[in-house]
């Protein structure tokens, strides 16, 4: 996870939680309850974020500058608090995305050997 | 008073022990989950609710609701906390430590006749050992 007000270029692998939560906000920008479901239905029920683990998470993307929040205002003049995904956010997602994306061309490449010997 | 709303209750209970800057800024948010949640979701509910408890105490919280409130952090001269506050404040404190520590000192009270309980380990060789000479010491005591 980058550091805010950090120059170097220090990103490192987020929680698996903090990743679905960042997924979930690139889609639109969601309250916590619709990050939940949104989490949930992404990685088809195999996943399930309580929580105590989004707040804590979102607590941190909060004060990272990963993810802002925005005030809603709903037709019966009450407003919900949103979260959505900053540029920073976007960018640290990628990052991890492309950092998974490398695990598993290893994994595919080492499993598939590991077949072969096994066939 | 349905299942529903003892769980609720007991939620608002669990999320009094998040930390107060945490709880300020996340606590009403956690509750309206809470109750948009199905009864069977309760169990992960309570359980993640709890491990995150200990967990931002543990690690500390990153929210900045404490921060941004007025007169957070200020130095204490400046604080709107005056003297005539602050002292009846220490004295009080100062009185619940020292009695918690008098009672805790004085507990458990001694036993009857002054006899003291004391727990020791002793290995059945030993005790065997300590029976055998109590016996001849009373055989010749009553000699």
């Amino acid at each position: 996870m980058k550091v805010k007000d950090d120059n170097i270029d220090n990103e490192r692998p987020i929680s698996s939680a903090a990743l679905h939560i960042l997924l979930a906000l690139a889609e639109s920008d969601l309250h916590g309850y619709g990050i939940m479901q949104s989490v949930k239905r992404q990685s088809e029920g195999t996943f399930k974020l309580g929580p105590g683990t989004l707040y804590a998470n979102l607590d941190r993307l909060l004060a990272s500058g990963l993810v802002s929040e925005t005030e809603r205002k709903l037709k019966d003049g009450e407003t919900r608090r949103e979260y959505c995904l900053t540029p920073d956010g976007e960018r640290v997602l990628r990052f991890e995305v492309r950092r998974l994306r490398q695990v598993v061309n290893v994994a595919r490449t080492r499993l598939g050997k590991l077949d072969e010997r096994g066939a | 008073m349905n299942i529903r709303t003892c769980l609720l209750c007991a939620y608002r209970v669990l999320l009094v022990f998040y930390p107060p800057s945490f709880r300020r800024r996340f606590a009403p948010e956690m509750l309206e989950l809470a109750e948009a949640a199905e009864i069977s979701e309760w169990p992960l509910i309570f359980g993640d609710t709890g491990i995150g408890v200990v967990r931002c105490w543990l690690e500390g919280t990153h929210s900045t609701a404490t921060l941004s409130q007025a007169n957070a952090y200020v130095p204490l001269r400046e604080s709107p906390i005056s003297a005539a506050v602050f002292i009846p404040g220490l004295v009080l404190s100062l009185a619940v430590v020292g009695g918690w520590s008098y009672v805790n000192y004085h507990w458990p009270p001694p036993c009857p006749d002054g006899a003291h309980v004391v727990i020791r380990v002793v290995n059945p060789a030993q005790m065997a050992a300590a029976a055998r000479q109590r016996q001849v010491q009373d055989g010749s005591s009553r000699r």
